[in-house]
C-alpha cells in the first residue's frame, strides 16, 4: 500500500464523513476499501464479521430500553415529573432552572439517550421559562447541558455500548454511573443558582409539603420504572437484557392500563421507532466491527498505545491526554461511533496504566457527554435551540458556565475513582 | 407519468411497507421472547435454552433489514454540516458519489454475506431447531436492498426528481 | 518477510490456551526462524468463535484453538460430552492415538479445516453457592449455568439440576447476583475468573473431559510451502503431551491454592456414573457423535 494503513483509514473516515455519507456507511466503506486493497486479507471477511458484530445478546438490552423510553414519552410523563420537581425546588431562586435540571435527573433514569431527554423536557420547560422571563438562551442551555445526565445515569445507551466493547459488566457500569450523575446534577443546580441570584430570576411560590405529596402521587408511577431497573440489575435479580424486557413490559402496562394513553396504533408506532433506532445503532455496530477487525488484524490499537506510552508513562499525563482526546473527539463524533471506534483503541492503554475498566467507562462517557454540548456535532444543543427558536451562536455564551460545571465534575471523577467505583464495590 | 415510472413508484412503496412490517415484527418478537424468557425463569422455574442465542440472532437480522429500511427513509445518522454548505451542483456530485459508494458496500455485503449464509448450509442453531442460514440471509438481503435503493435514488438524483437535500443524513444523535 | 500465522482463541489472556499458544509460538519461531511470525489473538478479538471457525474454510482466518463450539462443525466432537468417559488425561491421549481419534479428525475434513492436535483443557468440576454436591440428589433444584450446548443442558437436567445456558461473559455477574446458583468448568476457571469470590463450594465432579482443538484452515495451509505446513502440524502434535503434563501439574497447584478460598469436596462417583447412564442411550449424544464413534471410543478406552 502506498501509505501506512493508519493514516489512510483516518483520511477515508474524515473525507467520507465530510461528504455527508451516513456514519455506518463511512465505517463500512472505509473498512472495505482497506480490505480490498490489502492482499494479505481475504475479502470474504466482509461477509462474516458484520453479522457477528450485530449478533449480540447484550445489545438486545438497548432495543428494550428504547421501547420503554418511547412508551413513557408517549404517555406524557415529562409533565408529571416536572410538576413533582417543581414542588421540590421551585421555591429556590431561579426555580424553573432547577426544576428543569431535577426533571432531567428523574428522566435520565428512564431514558438512555440525551436527545430524547432534551426533546421531552425542553418542549415543556423552555416555553414555560420564556414566559417567566428567562432569556431563551439560558433556558436552552440549562435543558441541553442537563440532558447529559441521561447517558451518565442508568439506563444509558453509551454505557451498554461501552460494556459491549470493553467486555465489562453492565451492572457494574450502571452502578458506577449513579454518583457521577448526581454530582453533575448538583453542580449544574449550583451554577444555575449563582447565575439566578446574580440576574434576579424569579422563584415559583413557597414550598409546601401538600404540593410535594400531591404531585408526588402522579410522579410515583413513572418513577417505579427506574426503581425496577436499578433494583433489578443492581440488586442482582435480572441481567441487563432481562431488566430491559421487564421495563418495556411494565411501561406498556402503565401506559395502556393506568394512563390509557397508549393505543394499539401508538404501540405499533413505538415498536417501529425503537426498531428503527435500534437498527441504526446496530448497523453502526456491524460496520464498526468490520473496521475494528481490520485495525486489530493490523495491530493498530497496540501500536497507538505503545506510541503514547513512548512519549510518557506518567499515569496523570497519559490520563489527561486521554481526556483531552475524548473531549475533542466528542465534539466532532457522535457518542455511538466514538465508543465503538475509539474505546478499542484506547483500552489497551488504559489497561496498561491500570485504570479500572468500569472507571474508564465513566470517564469516556462524561467526556463524550460534554462533547455533545459543543459544535460542530451538537445534536442535543441543536434540539434545544430549535425549541427555543434561537441560533447556535446565541446559545454559546450561556452554555459556557454549565460546560464549566461539567468539566469540574469530569475532573473530580478522574481524580477520585471512588465517585464511580464506590457503588459497584458494594455489589460484591 | 410513464408506466415504468409508475411501476417503480409502486414497487418502492410496497418495499417500504414490507420493510416497515418486518422491522415492527422483529422488534415485537424480541419484546415477547425476552419477556417469556424472564417468565420461564422466574415463574415456571425452568430457563429456556434459547434465551440468549435466539434473541441475538433476531437482533442481527433486524440490523440488516433495518439498515435497508433506514437507507430508504434516509434516517441513518450522519454529519451534514459541510455538505449542506456546498453549492447545489457540488452537493449533487457528492451525493451521487455517496450513493455509488453506499451501493458498493451494499453489494459487498450481499455478495460475500450470501456466500457465508450458503456456507452454513443446513446447520441449525445450537439451542433451537432453526437454520442458521435463515438469520444469516438477512445480511445479503439487506445488502441487495441497499444496492437497489441507492441505485433508484441515484437515478432520481440524475433525472432531478430527488434533490441532494433529500439525501443528506439525519444529524440527530 | 516471514509468513504471518494468526491464531485465534475464544479464551482470555492468562488461560491454559494462552499458555499453550505462547509455547507453540516459541517452538515454531525457533524451528522456522524468519519464516513464520506467529500472532496470538486471545478473547475472540478477531471474531466470534462461530465466525472464526467458518472463516477457516474461507481463508479469512488462519488457525483457531477452539473448545466446545467445534461440535457445530464436527458432530463427532460431541463424544467429549459423554460423562465419565475418560478416567484421566492419559486416557485422552490413548483416545487421540486410536482409530476413534482418526474418526474425530476425519469429521473436520470437508469443512475447510484440519485438526492439528488435541491439547489439554481439563476435567470440569461444579461450583455453587448452596451446598456441597456429593450425590446427584444434591443437584436437584439448583440452577447451574452451562454453555449453550444441547448436550450439556441435557446432561445437567438428567442429573437433576436446572440447566441455564448463558454465555461465559455473563457468568461472574450471574453468579454474583444469584441469577444462577452454580456453574461447571475446569477448576482453573474458578481461579482465573475469580469465581471463588461468588461461590462457596467446589465439587470435584470431573463429569466431562473437554480438550481444546487446534485447527488450521485448509486455504491457509494450501498457501504455505509444504515443508513449512508440515512442520507447523508436527510441532502442534508433538506439543500435545507437554500440554497434558502441564495441565495435570497445574490442576494440582490450582486446587491447592483454591483450598483457602472455597470449600472443596469429592463426589460419590458410582452414584453419578449411574445417574448419567441414560445419556449413553440418548439421541442427543449418540446420534450427534454417531453410534460408530461411541463404539470405537469405548473400544479404544477398553470400556465394554
Ligand atoms: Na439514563
Ligand atoms: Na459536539
Amino acid at each position: 500500500m502506498f501509505m501506512s494503513p493508519g493514516y489512510m483509514i483516518l483520511i477515508l473516515l474524515v473525507g467520507l464523513l465530510m461528504m455527508g455519507m451516513p456514519i455506518a456507511f463511512v465505517l463500512g466503506v472505509t473498512a472495505s476499501v482497506m480490505i480490498m486493497l490489502d492482499p494479505a486479507v481475504v475479502p470474504q471477511i466482509i461477509g462474516l464479521i458484520p453479522f457477528g458484530g450485530a449478533n449480540n445478546y447484550l445489545l438486545v438490552a438497548a432495543l428494550l430500553f428504547m421501547i420503554a423510553g418511547e412508551v413513557m414519552n408517549q404517555g406524557k410523563i415529562a409533565e408529571k415529573l416536572i410538576a413533582f420537581a417543581s414542588s421540590l425546588v421551585g421555591h429556590v431562586r431561579g426555580g424553573l432552572a432547577h426544576v428543569n435540571i431535577l426533571t432531567s435527573l428523574f428522566f435520565s433514569e428512564i431514558s438512555g439517550t440525551a436527545t430524547s431527554d432534551a426533546a421531552a423536557i425542553g418542549s415543556v420547560m423552555i416555553p414555560q421559562m420564556k414566559k417567566r422571563g428567562y432569556p431563551p438562551a439560558f433556558a436552552a442551555a440549562v435543558t441541553s447541558t442537563s440532558a447529559t445526565m441521561a447517558i451518565i445515569v442508568p439506563p444509558s445507551l453509551n454505557l451498554i455500548l461501552y460494556a459491549y466493547v470493553a467486555n465489562a459488566s453492565i451492572a457494574q457500569l450502571f452502578a458506577a454511573g449513579i454518583l457521577p450523575g448526581f454530582l453533575v446534577c448538583f453542580l449544574l443546580i449550583m451554577t444555575a443558582y449563582l447565575i439566578s441570584v446574580k440576574r434576579g430570576y424569579p422563584t415559583e411560590g413557597a414550598f409546601s409539603w401538600a404540593r410535594v405529596v400531591d404531585t408526588g402521587k402522579d410522579a410515583a408511577l413513572p418513577l417505579t420504572l427506574p426503581i425496577l431497573i436499578l433494583v433489578g440489575i443492581l440488586g442482582g435479580i435480572f441481567t441487563a437484557t432481562e431488566a430491559g424486557a421487564v421495563a418495556a413490559l411494565w411501561s406498556i402496562v402503565m401506559a395502556a392500563l393506568l394512563y390509557r394513553t397508549v393505543t394499539l396504533k401508538a404501540f405499533i408506532d413505538t415498536l417501529r421507532i425503537a426498531g428503527k433506532r435500534s437498527a441504526m445503532l446496530m448497523f453502526i455496530v456491524a460496520t464498526s466491527t468490520l473496521l475494528g477487525w481490520y485495525l486489530t488484524n493490523q495491530r493498530i490499537p497496540q501500536d497507538i498505545a505503545n506510541a503514547i506510552l513512548g512519549i510518557s508513562e506518567n499515569y496523570w499525563i497519559v490520563l489527561l491526554a486521554i481526556n483531552v482526546f475524548f473531549l475533542l473527539a466528542g465534539t466532532i463524533v457522535h457518542g455511538t461511533p466514538a465508543i465503538l471506534m475509539l474505546v478499542p483503541i484506547f483500552l489497551p492503554l488504559a489497561d496498561q496504566l491500570g485504570i479500572d475498566r468500569v472507571h474508564f467507562g465513566l470517564i469516556v462517557t462524561i467526556n463524550l457527554g460534554i462533547g455533545q454540548q459543543t459544535p460542530p456535532v451538537a445534536s442535543v444543543v441543536l434540539i434545544t435551540c430549535a425549541i427555543a427558536k434561537i441560533s447556535l451562536a446565541q446559545i454559546i455564551p450561556s452554555m459556557l458556565w454549565f460546560i464549566g460545571a461539567m468539566l469540574v465534575a469530569l475532573t473530580l471523577v478522574n481524580i477520585f475513582p471512588a465517585i464511580s467505583l464506590f457503588l459497584p464495590s458494594l455489589m460484591l | 407519468m410513464a408506466p415504468l415510472e409508475k411501476l417503480i413508484l409502486h414497487l418502492d412503496n410496497a418495499l417500504k411497507r414490507a420493510l416497515d412490517a418486518l422491522v415492527i415484527t422483529m422488534a415485537g418478537v424480541l419484546l415477547v421472547l425476552l419477556n417469556y424468557a424472564v417468565f420461564a425463569r422466574f415463574v415456571l422455574n425452568s430457563s429456556v435454552s434459547w434465551g440468549e442465542e435466539l434473541p441475538a440472532q433476531i437482533l442481527a437480522a433486524l440490523t440488516f433489514i433495518g439498515a435497508a429500511y433506514l437507507t430508504r427513509t434516509n434516517e441513518h445518522l450522519g454529519f451534514d454540516s459541510v455538505a449542506r454548505s456546498l453549492s447545489p451542483l457540488m452537493q449533487r456530485v457528492i451525493m451521487g458519489a455517496n450513493l455509488l459508494l453506499m451501493a458498493w458496500l451494499g453489494g459487498l455485503l450481499a455478495w460475500y454475506g450470501g456466500k457465508v449464509a450458503l456456507s452454513f448450509g443446513t446447520r441449525l442453531l445450537i439451542s433451537v431447531d432453526l437454520p442458521m442460514a435463515l438469520f444469516r440471509a438477512a445480511m445479503p438481503l439487506g445488502g441487495a436492498l441497499i444496492v437497489l435503493i441507492c441505485l433508484v435514488r441515484l437515478a432520481g438524483l440524475v433525472t432531478g426528481r430527488i434533490t441532494p437535500d433529500d439525501l443528506l443524513p439525519e444529524s440527530d444523535d | 518477510n516471514p509468513t504471518v500465522l494468526q491464531i485465534n482463541s475464544s479464551l482470555p489472556d492468562g488461560s491454559f490456551a494462552h499458555v499453550f499458544l505462547t509455547e507453540y509460538e516459541q517452538r515454531v519461531e525457533a524451528a522456522l526462524p524468519d519464516q513464520v511470525d506467529v500472532q496470538i489473538f486471545m478473547g475472540n478479538t478477531l471474531g466470534s468463535e462461530e465466525d472464526v471457525l467458518q472463516g477457516l474454510g474461507f481463508g479469512t482466518h488462519h488457525a483457531s484453538l477452539s473448545a466446545s463450539a467445534v461440535v457445530q462443525i464436527n458432530p463427532r466432537a460431541a463424544i467429549f460430552d459423554l460423562p465419565y468417559l475418560f478416567a484421566d488425561r492419559a486416557a485422552v491421549q490413548t483416545f487421540a492415538a486410536s482409530p476413534a481419534g482418526d474418526m474425530l479428525a476425519e469429521g473436520f475434513a470437508g469443512n475447510g479445516m484440519r485438526l492439528a492436535a488435541l491439547w489439554d483443557n481439563g476435567f470440569r468440576v461444579i461450583t455453587n453457592s448452596v451446598r456441597p454436591i456429593v450425590t446427584p440428589e444434591d443437584l436437584v433444584g439448583l440452577k447451574i449455568r452451562t454453555p449453550t450446548s444441547r448436550q450439556r443442558v441435557e446432561m445437567f437436567n438428567t442429573l437433576g439440576a436446572n440447566a441455564t445456558p448463558l454465555s461465559f461473559g455473563e457468568v461472574y455477574s450471574a453468579l454474583d447476583q444469584g441469577v444462577v446458583d452454580g456453574q461447571e468448568n475446569p477448576a482453573q476457571i474458578t481461579e482465573s475468573a475469580r469465581l471463588y469470590e461468588v461461590q462457596d463450594y467446589m465439587s470435584m465432579s470431573n463429569h466431562v473431559y473437554l480438550p481444546t482443538f487446534l485447527l488450521f484452515g485448509e486455504p491457509f495451509l494450501a498457501g504455505l510451502d509444504p515443508e513449512v505446513s508440515a512442520e507447523l502440524l508436527t510441532i502442534a502434535a508433538d506439543m500435545a503431551g507437554w500440554t497434558f503434563d502441564w495441565g495435570d501439574a497445574t490442576d494440582e497447584t490450582v486446587v491447592a491454592e483454591l483450598a483457602d478460598k472455597i470449600a472443596i469436596n469429592a463426589i460419590d462417583f458410582p452414584a453419578f456414573q449411574a445417574a448419567a447412564l441414560p445419556l449413553y442411550d440418548s439421541p442427543t449424544f449418540v446420534d450427534t457423535a454417531g453410534a460408530d464413534m461411541v463404539t470405537a471410543t469405548k473400544a479404544a478406552l477398553g470400556i465394554e
